[in-house]
This record gives C-alpha cells, sequence and structure tokens, in this order.
C-alpha cells in the first residue's frame, strides 16, 4: 500500500526558508540577488548584456566563482562602459545599478573578510539614505512636481499609467483627448493660437495626481530621514516604509529593475538586523516578478 | 600607526563609491539648471522629480532649402527618432547634432503636393487652413557619402508645460539649432 507523505506545516516551510536564509552569508545572499538583476534587468547596451549573460553561465559551470571579485569587477566595468555610452540618456536607477555592481565587486576584494559585511553594510545605508533624499529634495525644489503638474500629465499622456489612470476611476476618454491636444502642439502642421490649448484635466484627474505626488515625496523623504540614524528602532520603521514603497511603487510604475535594487538593499540591512524582516524582502522580489503579469492590457480590455 | 593607517584605508574604500555617486549628482544638478539636462536622467536620482521627460519635451525639425524654402520633417526614420529622443534628455547642440548627421545621411523625398498647415483653436478644434503649406517629406534611402545635400537644417526644441490651475498646456520654443551638411 502506497502511502502519501503529508506536506509539511506552513509553519515548519516557513522554519525552513528562515534556516536556509540564516545560513547564508550577507555578501552571498547579496552577490545571488544582484547577479539576478544584472541578467534581466540589466543594462540594455549589447556588450553589459553579453557580459552579464556570460557571467551567469560561468557561475551556473562553476558557482563558486561568484564569490571572487574579478567576476563582479567584468560585470561591473561592462556595466559602467554602457551607463557612460548613453550617460545622458540612462535612468538614474541605471547609475545606482552601477554603484551597486562596485559595491559587490569591493565587497568581495576587501580584506579581512569580517570587513566585508559591514563594508556592505555602510554602503547599503548610504545608498538607501541617498538616493531617498537626493530624490526628496529634488522634488521639494521642482515646480512642476509640487504643483502636481507632473503626475497629472503623466496620468493623463503616458501609455505606461493609463490602466493604473483607468483603476483610479479617470475615465479613458480623457487620456485620449489629451494625448489628441499633445499632438496638435508639437505638430508643425498645426498652427495653434500662442501655442497654448485647454487640457482636458478633471478635478478627478488633479485629485489623483495630487494623491500621488505628496504619497511619493514623503514616502521618500521618510525613507532617506529613517535610515540615516542606523538605529534599529528607526531601521524598522525605515524598512516598513521602504517595503510599503516597494510593493505600492512598482505596480503602477513599471520601473522593475529600480525596484529589485532598493530590495537588495534593504534586504542587506535586515538580514542581519532583523529576524523576520528578510523574509518580507523576499516576498517583495516576488512580487516585483508578478507585477510584470501583463495585468495593464487586462485592466483596459475591461 | 599601523592600525590607524588601517582605519583610514577601510574608511577611504567604505566611502570611495559613495564619493563618485555624490559628485556624478552635484554634476547632474549643475547640468539640470544651466543646460537643462531632464531631473529624469544623469544620476541625480530625481526620476519621477519633474515634468522635464519625454512626455513634455518635442523637437521640430526642418529641411531649408534655397528651392522649396523652411519644409518641415514630420517622418523621422526609427533609429533617427530614437536619437532624438535620447537628444531631448539633455538638449544642447551636440546632442541634437548627432540627430542633425543622421538626417544629413538619409535621402529626402517630397510629394508633388503642398499640404496647408491647418489652424486650431484653444480647445484643439480646426479653424481652418493656415496660411503656410508644407510638403510631405520621407525617408528614402541612405545617401550616398559624395552626395552633399544642398539644404541645412533647423532643429527647434521645444517644451511643454501644463498649469493645473487654469487647466491649459502651452509650448514654448527653448532654443533653435542650425546645421550645415558639413556641420
Amino acid at each position: 500500500m502506497l502511502m502519501r507523505a503529508a506536506p509539511p506545516p506552513l509553519g515548519s516551510v516557513y522554519q525552513q526558508v528562515m534556516d536556509r536564509l540564516r545560513g547564508l552569508t550577507l555578501l552571498d545572499a547579496a552577490s545571488a540577488l544582484t547577479l539576478f538583476l544584472v541578467v534581466v534587468f540589466g543594462f540594455d547596451a549589447w556588450w553589459a548584456k553579453f557580459v552579464g549573460y556570460a557571467a551567469f553561465l560561468v557561475f551556473l559551470l562553476h558557482p563558486p566563482s561568484i564569490k571572487t571579485w574579478p567576476f563582479w569587477a567584468c560585470i561591473a566595468a561592462a556595466s559602467s562602459l554602457g551607463l557612460l555610452a548613453a550617460w545622458y540618456a540612462a535612468d538614474n536607477h541605471k547609475y545606482l545599478l552601477a554603484y551597486w555592481l562596485w559595491v559587490i565587486t569591493l565587497a568581495h576584494a576587501v580584506k579581512p573578510e569580517s570587513f566585508q559585511d559591514k563594508f556592505l553594510v555602510s554602503n547599503a545605508r548610504f545608498f538607501a539614505v541617498f538616493i531617498f533624499l537626493a530624490a526628496a529634495l529634488q522634488k521639494f525644489f521642482s515646480p512642476t512636481y509640487m504643483s502636481g503638474e507632473m503626475f497629472e500629465t503623466l496620468l493623463l499622456l503616458d501609455e505606461r499609467f493609463r490602466a493604473f489612470a483607468q483603476l483610479a476611476g479617470i475615465d479613458a476618454a480623457i487620456p485620449d483627448a489629451a494625448a489628441k491636444i499633445v499632438t496638435l502642439l508639437k505638430s508643425p502642421m498645426s498652427i495653434v493660437a500662442d501655442n497654448q490649448l485647454i487640457f482636458p484635466s478633471n478635478d478627478r484627474v488633479n485629485f489623483v495626481a495630487k494623491l500621488i505626488t505628496w504619497y511619493d515625496v514623503y514616502a521618500q523623504l521618510a525613507i532617506g530621514l529613517l535610515f540615516l540614524p542606523g538605529r534599529r528602532v528607526t531601521d524598522l520603521a525605515g524598512h516598513c516604509v521602504l517595503l510599503f514603497f516597494i510593493f505600492t511603487t512598482y505596480l503602477p510604475a513599471p520601473v522593475f529593475g529600480f525596484g529589485w535594487t532598493l530590495a537588495i538593499i534593504g534586504f542587506v540591512l535586515a538580514k542581519d538586523r532583523f529576524r523576520h524582516l528578510p523574509l518580507a524582502y523576499l516576498a517583495a522580489f516576488v512580487a516585483i516578478l508578478l507585477y510584470q503579469a501583463p495585468w495593464r492590457e487586462w485592466v483596459l480590455q475591461i | 600607526m599601523e592600525q590607524a593607517s588601517g582605519g583610514a584605508k577601510r574608511w577611504l574604500i567604505t566611502w570611495c563609491i559613495p564619493a563618485i555617486a555624490m559628485a556624478v549628482f552635484a554634476r547632474q544638478v549643475y547640468l539640470n539648471k544651466h543646460h537643462q539636462l531632464s531631473t529624469w536622467k544623469g544620476g541625480g536620482m530625481g526620476m519621477f522629480a519633474a515634468a522635464d521627460g519625454s512626455i513634455n519635451r518635442f523637437a521640430k525639425v526642418y529641411l531649408i532649402s534655397p528651392k522649396r524654402g523652411r519644409q518641415p520633417l514630420v517622418r523621422l526614420t526609427m533609429p533617427q527618432k530614437r536619437l532624438m529622443d535620447s537628444a531631448l534628455w539633455y538638449p544642447v547642440r551636440g546632442s541634437f547634432e548627432i540627430v542633425a548627421n543622421a538626417i544629413f545621411a538619409t535621402s529626402w523625398a517630397a510629394g508633388d503636393q503642398l499640404t496647408p498647415a491647418s489652424l486650431v483653436d484653444s480647445t484643439g478644434a480646426q479653424t481652418g487652413k493656415a496660411a503656410q503649406s508644407y510638403y510631405m517629406l520621407y525617408p528614402f534611402g541612405t545617401r550616398s557619402p559624395d552626395e552633399k545635400p544642398d539644404w541645412e537644417l533647423e532643429i527647434e526644441y521645444w517644451a511643454m508645460a501644463y498649469d493645473p490651475a487654469t487647466r491649459r498646456i502651452t509650448a514654448k520654443q527653448i532654443a533653435a539649432h542650425r546645421f550645415g551638411a558639413a556641420s
């Protein structure tokens, strides 16, 4: 008679994942997550892609290679060249990725080994503070951001936000009309009086835009400030806001590479300091992958 | 002493990448303020921080020839469009020159008929035909390197601004760059 083994209880699976996570060193875990980032959300330049794929192949054939600094130096150098080749068209998160690759490279190169984790955590903390405070600063000093103009035009004119706008209750006809207006302004075949047109926005669009504007700037400011002191309680609050930011931002904003990089930084700061938080970051990684489902198309088809 | 120098070395190693990030940030802020590098690009971490992205910036391109006057190029090839999109993130003459060179490397064919421009009122409704008429120009293969174009190129850089209070969107020409075939 065949006996079917009962599935392990959920608590036991959780414990196994926790044990497995605890068994990984901080640098090994960060390296594996960063290699995934390079391969899946890396640079567009062909040579950077080639080096990323080749490095992944080397890792599959010889896993210890991921623990060596030359392995990471090759990836970091190719990525940096990819960044320099298109420096003014490269997104800010590509800069962050290039910096982070050099952080991982140096983390594998520094001696003694006991200094590696400290080096990694110090840099992760710097970038958590720097990215969010720099972003908040840029937003506070930007009149087109603080007025709500930026998100209002984005909601109506950016294709990537069309499904989100629809979910937020914005009539689908409004973005269509807005796109037509902008086409007229841009076309040399249209002579528009004073180069000025009435934009078909409404109170709802304005309200949603303002809500996103304030949420975005204050969430970023909070994360930057909370990670600054390095105390356990502020770190805990910082992780909560950062996780909330990752879970909520990268659903409408398809900048998955950025979300993944932020999750790695959060994971590095949480892994050896908090018991359960690293698992929340693993959930964030899974969420970022899930957000790539074609949900926009599904919403737009409704 | 050795311990102190070891500490200094560790400090330097720890903060060398952050120092580079800060320098890049300062450069981005400078280029943003003085040369209109978009907030979204260049390492200033200002993604979603200002309405100076690809939606709010655009260019109008004109071919200027002694025979046909000033004719708009309404249809760029895909590689030229990509170069233009890239140039608009950092709209200085050098960026547009790369686009201009790509346009000079292409032959352009004009349709037989002139198309009048439309007059548009503030609601976006067409109110009539303008006095200006243009030939529709189409890309027509690659120009031979020996064949020098007999026209010049003007690239106008425009930016759009939206006022949420009045709900009006305005386009403003920021700069115009003229290029000869030899530039």
